[in-house]
């Protein structure tokens, strides 16, 4: 497992991290950041207290929507899904983080393949 | 197995949000912290070592409530949609004012910038009012497209979408289009001013003026960032 990477940078990642799994399927939040640790090798984290005041962050802003639903055991859990609004915005956000490293892979050799 | 919810909802109280979005919150987050929980269970973690990790997922409390209540606060559409559109299209309509007193001083005060623009205007049609007085709208028209480019621009600076670009950027003949909507019924009806309606080619060369050309200019100006992608909020 990596060295989890600091949380402010981390921060900025979360949004596109969550979208971006968002956007193959809906999930609730323990699944989120339990994906996003998985996928991340260990790298990125978010705990309850970072992930879910982003979750509704991003609902308020009308990219993602969250509704009850049982999940495989049975067990109401809130399942958030991208809204039309959130796969739109998804795009230019790939984009921008694309365009921000190679920005720093020429400012500092920083490669982000 | 802990009571998630009563020590989620203890924790909670000053969320001051209604009640049952404050329920549904509490409900969520106690699930989640049963889901990790159950994870370090199974994982081979006793009963106190998993509620222990489990309860390092919030350290502060106090400051999760803040995140929370700051990021459910309904009053951010609000603020999101000032900033993508009644802002900009302020800021297009005072560019668009400023420009047109400015031109109106500049033209007026210097004979000889009048005499270069009668010249300059001199294929204006007849009925065009004085020539100072389309000299002066040419030039404003000419530079309007400056007014709708900044409203265009702030705009999408706020992720402002296509629409909520152009609307900021002709806000100033939006504007225009209300007042002579509301002056010119008022002028026939209420102080029943008869030469409104002997003379209605002036309310067209009015709404031509102030209202067609510089919509058109405006429009003009924004073009450039309505094929931008809007910028994304972080």
């Amino acid at each position: 497992m990596k060295k989890p990477i600091p949380s402010k940078i981390a921060r900025g990642s979360a949004e596109l991290a969550i979208l971006t799994l968002l956007d193959k399927q809906p999930l609730y939040g323990f699944e989120i950041s339990r994906l996003i640790e998985q996928n991340s090798g260990g790298a990125l984290r978010f705990t309850l207290a970072s992930l879910y005041p982003m979750l509704y962050e991003l609902e308020k802003r009308g990219l993602l929507r969250g509704r009850w639903e049982a999940n495989e055991e049975g067990r109401d859990r809130r399942y958030y899904r991208l809204t039309p609004e959130g796969k739109r915005h998804l795009a230019p956000l790939r984009q921008e983080w694309h365009a921000f490293f190679v920005a720093l892979d020429r400012l500092a050799g920083v490669s982000h393949a | 197995m802990p009571d998630w919810k009563s020590i989620v909802h203890s924790n909670l109280k000053e969320l001051n949000l209604h009640l049952p979005e404050q329920d549904e919150i509490t409900a969520e987050l106690a699930n989640h912290l049963e889901d990790l929980y159950e994870q370090f269970q199974a994982q081979g973690l006793c009963e106190p070592e998993a509620f222990g990790l489990a309860m390092e997922e919030t350290k502060d409390w106090k400051k999760l409530a803040k995140s929370i209540a700051r990021a459910k606060r309904k009053e951010g559409e609000i603020n999101r949609r000032t900033k993508m559109l009644w802002l900009p299209g302020l800021v297009a309509f005072a560019t668009a004012s400023i420009l047109l007193i400015a031109l109106e001083r500049a033209v007026m005060s210097r004979p000889a910038l009048l005499t270069t623009l009668e010249h300059a205007t001199s294929l204006r049609p007849t009925f065009w009012w004085r020539e100072q007085v389309f000299a002066i709208y040419l030039c404003w028209w000419i530079l309007l497209p400056l007014s709708g480019a900044a409203g265009a621009c702030l705009s999408r600076r706020e992720s402002g979408r296509r629409l909520a670009c152009v609307a900021a950027s002709v806000f100033p003949a939006i504007v225009v289009l209300c007042i002579f909507c509301f002056v010119l019924p008022v002028n026939i009806v209420l102080e029943k001013n008869t030469s409104a309606m002997q003379h209605p080619l002036y309310y067209v060369i009015a709404m031509v003026n102030w209202m067609m050309v510089p919509g058109l200019a405006l429009i003009l100006g924004a073009l450039p960032f309505l094929r931008q992608p809007p910028k994304i909020q972080k």
